[in-house]
């Protein structure tokens, strides 16, 4: 496979509401900050990928209008949409189009605004058969999915909670997160409003309005253009069954997390992922998510979830720093979500991420998640 | 099942009436636990796609499924919904009107002819195994989409992504060195129009299956071209053009060379 | 410095769903005889609801029709606090409600179903639950207001 590498990102500052900006501009915003910190101007660019589930803003075909906003006039345009997953679909199906040699430079671009449309509608559209018959919700399905990985592993309100706050903690030192608190403790998220037994309002994501880019550039391109690229090693996509209900414990056993970790490990030669990898940039919808997925990364020993948060190992001084951005527990425009658990992995790898930047990263894993179990995965290196 | 590598889908949320509507496919197309993908636009996008990654080298064996049904819905309405939701939509444009816009463009007298709604799914395998019918050449491109910037009567668009699909595949002269043309023409007058631009002006060849008159759906449409263009490959070696567009007044246009 | 302004638009829409031949029969089935039917796949021999054409897991066929009971183990429960837009009318459900997967007997997939208890100290997974049926049934899963506890 011919080798890609991300050359540079932007994002906008992600927020509850844009009512500065309309779609294609806050696409644009992303678009061009990733642009410049990449070294290029949109001539350079030879093809798009657009990433956003146009559903939740009232919307079809959206590149047709948003597609300008990425410099998209007269190029090669291509728009994804997968769910959740949609933002790591968009970077793998960008990846793959640099890879193939038809292009050279590719610029992905994932957004949404749910201030604009209604989300909650765009949800409530699911099987008219089946789904449709209760009114669960996103928040819902995590409650459920998380009462029986409670039950079987143990894990504390509290814990989940740490998730929480680390989250929020690391957001303080993004500009561009939603959720910046950093005074936020454990008793802040327990007493929040509780949305559905036993998720709080603190454990859940946000929902954001927001745009993320970055660029890929091909082999020699990428080295002229960039000092540090951050090189893509690996990409593993796996999806699962549609109804929540053919998922057996789905939180805990996330099969499809499991082996596409493991594929991922296996192509890059990593077998103790805690300390081998530098930095996650895990999607995470709900704080117990993370702990639950600790183990389906293979961070730690099946049922040492709790224990891996308790002791700070994946703290911004952990021996495996995740989500230094904040995660999607800080900041959530579906579209843009798994566009920036890759951005933001690059970013630490090629030393752009500032205050919340981690020493001496090398190695980087970035994942997706969308829909019941939708998973990818996707492992960045400094190294070819 | 076993001997595919990865999925790609192409449809469209508003036209399935659902939420990420590709997660009611993914058991049918055998991607439980496996790679999948979803392009939402036309299938022969999702065939350039999944094309992509097997140059890539991520995966051999690639399975493209296009998939609609137009008749669920309100089939011009919802294509409002296409539209920027600041200029455009609120004047209740939608496909049809803006092939009406092209058709007064172009002063033809013909009325306008929209193809027959229809319901339908179309689906290839790709692979990077030697066989006699390959891909040579494809390009895509999107116009602008406010249509008073846009001259109706040309598709820059179509003639970008055509240039680069001939470039690839080595087409000089097209109508000399292409065989045959399968050109989605959702309204009749397309057909002419979409020939002119692909320098098929007068070429004997072309909608040998009849095109979309015989009724194809939004997003299967290009898919489908290319499944004739190969199912008439098979039978006689030469050059074939299949292509799709979508959006208003064909904004979004795909091009794909296919030889025998 | 310019007003920003926003602009509101309703917009509407209506589809017509098929229910395929093995929806049909689920739905034909429930509404008649007040029976719920899962389908079984010839090959990991698992029964699933909701019925459809493949199992995902085997890529196999399913046709095998097999009768599931309405009465079950909760295998997760949680109770909703907050508004949560009901599909069925579009309006916030009244909050709070138990809900659960439930798996019915007969079945190896869960149901995601509304119980009657919404006091969170009162569920616990392995609980026995019984659906309540309306009076008036339409062939679908809302035929069944909610699960209620049974003593096993």
């Amino acid at each position: 496979m011919r080798r890609v590498a991300i050359i540079g990102t932007g994002q906008t500052k992600h927020a509850k509401s844009h009512d500065d900006m309309n779609q294609a501009e806050l696409v644009r915003q992303a678009a061009t900050r990733a642009l410049a910190d990449a070294g290029i101007t949109y001539r350079d660019v030879d093809a798009i990928v657009l990433s956003n589930m146009e559903l939740f803003e009232g919307r079809a075909l959206p590149e047709m209008w948003v597609g300008e906003g990425a410099s998209g006039y007269l190029k090669p345009v291509m728009k994804i949409a997968t769910g959740g997953t949609s933002g790591t679909s968009a970077c793998i199906a960008g990846l793959h189009q640099c890879a193939s040699g038809l292009f050279d430079t590719v610029l992905v671009v994932g957004w949404e605004k749910h201030s604009e449309g209604a989300t909650q509608t765009g949800m409530a559209l699911t099987d008219p058969l089946w789904d449709r018959n209760i009114a669960s919700g996103a928040v819902g399905n995590f409650a459920l999915s998380i009462s029986q990985y409670m039950a079987e592993r143990g894990v504390t309100p509290e814990q989940a909670a740490k998730v929480a706050v680390k989250a929020r903690r690391n957001a303080a030192k993004n500009p561009h997160a939603h959720l910046q608190m950093p005074d936020i403790t454990v008793d802040r998220v327990l007493s929040s409003r509780m949305l559905a037994d036993p998720v709080h309002l603190l454990d859940m994501c946000p929902q954001s309005d927001g745009a993320c880019a970055l660029v890929y550039a091909a082999e020699d391109r990428a080295e002229s253009l960039c000092a540090r690229p951050a090189w893509v090693r690996a990409t593993v996509t796996r999806h699962d069954q549609p109804y929540i209900g053919d998922l057996d414990r789905r939180l805990l056993t996330m099969r499809t997390l499991r082996d596409a970790a493991r594929k991922a490990y296996q192509q890059v030669g990593i077998t103790d992922p805690l300390n081998q990898i530098d930095v996650a940039e895990i999607y995470e919808p709900v704080s117990y998510a993370e702990l639950a997925w600790y183990e389906a990364l293979g961070l730690c020993a099946e049922g040492e979830a709790g224990k891996l948060i308790d002791d700070g190992s994946t703290e911004m001084n952990g021996v495996l720093p995740v989500n230094p951005s904040g995660g999607v527990l800080s900041t959530n425009p579906v579209g843009a979500s798994g566009v920036i658990r890759v951005a933001e992995a690059a970013m630490q790898i090629m030393v752009r991420a500032g205050a919340h930047q981690v020493a001496n990263v090398r190695t980087a894993l970035a994942t997706g998640y969308g829909v019941y179990a939708w998973s990818d995965v996707i492992i960045l290196s400094a190294d070819k | 099942m076993r001997d595919i590598d990865a999925r790609v889908t192409a449809s469209v949320d508003l036209w399935d009436g659902l939420t990420a509507s590709n997660v009611m496919v993914t058991e049918v197309v055998g991607a439980v636990m496996q790679p999948e993908s979803r392009i939402a636009g036309d299938g022969l996008l999702a065939a350039c796609h999944g094309a992509m990654s097997i140059m890539a080298g991520a995966y051999h064996t690639v399975l493209i499924v296009a998939h609609c049904k137009s008749t669920m819905g309100d089939r011009w309405g919802i294509t409002n919904w296409t539209f920027d939701p600041i200029y455009q939509q609120p004047l209740g444009l939608d496909d049809y009107y803006a092939a009406a816009l092209q058709l007064s463009a172009l002063r033809s007298p013909a009325p306008l002819s929209p193809c027959p709604p229809a319901d339908g799914a179309a689906a290839i395998i790709l692979s990077s195994t030697p066989a006699p019918i390959t891909i040579r050449g494809m390009g895509w491109a999107l116009d602008e989409h406010y249509l008073g910037d846009r001259d109706l009567t040309d598709s820059p668009a179509l003639r970008k992504a055509a240039r680069r699909a001939y470039d690839l595949a080595g087409i000089i002269d097209p109508k000399r060195d292409l065989t045959l043309a399968e050109l989605s023409d959702h309204f009749a007058h397309q057909r002419a129009l979409w020939a002119s631009i692909l320098g098929l002006n007068g070429f004997p060849h072309l909608n040998p299956s009849g095109g979309s008159a015989h009724g194809v759906p939004p997003f299967v449409a290009g898919l489908n071209s290319l499944i004739e263009i190969v199912l008439r490959l098979r039978e006689k070696t030469g050059a074939g053009l299949a292509h799709g567009c979508w959006g208003p007044a064909g904004q979004g246009q795909v091009v794909m060379v296919v030889k025998q | 410095m310019t007003e920003l302004l926003r602009i509101s638009h309703t917009m509407n829409m209506d589809w017509r769903y098929g229910t395929s031949w093995y929806f049909a029969k689920f739905i034909r089935a429930l509404q008649d005889k007040r029976l719920i039917l899962g389908l079984r796949c010839p090959v990991c021999r698992r029964v699933y609801l909701p019925p459809r054409p493949v199992c995902g897991n085997c890529y196999a066929e399913m046709r095998e029709w097999v009768e599931v009971k309405d009465i079950g183990t909760v295998l997760a429960a949680t109770v909703v606090h907050v508004p949560i837009i009901d599909p069925l009318t579009g309006q916030p459900r009244p909050a709070p409600y138990g809900m659960a997967l439930i798996q019915l007997d007969g079945a190896d997939t869960t149901i995601n179903f509304y119980l009657a208890e919404n006091d969170a100290a009162k569920l616990h997974i392995g609980m026995r639950v019984r659906a309540v049926w309306r009076e008036q049934r339409t062939g679908t899963l809302s035929d069944i207001v909610h699960f209620k506890e049974v003593s096993s």
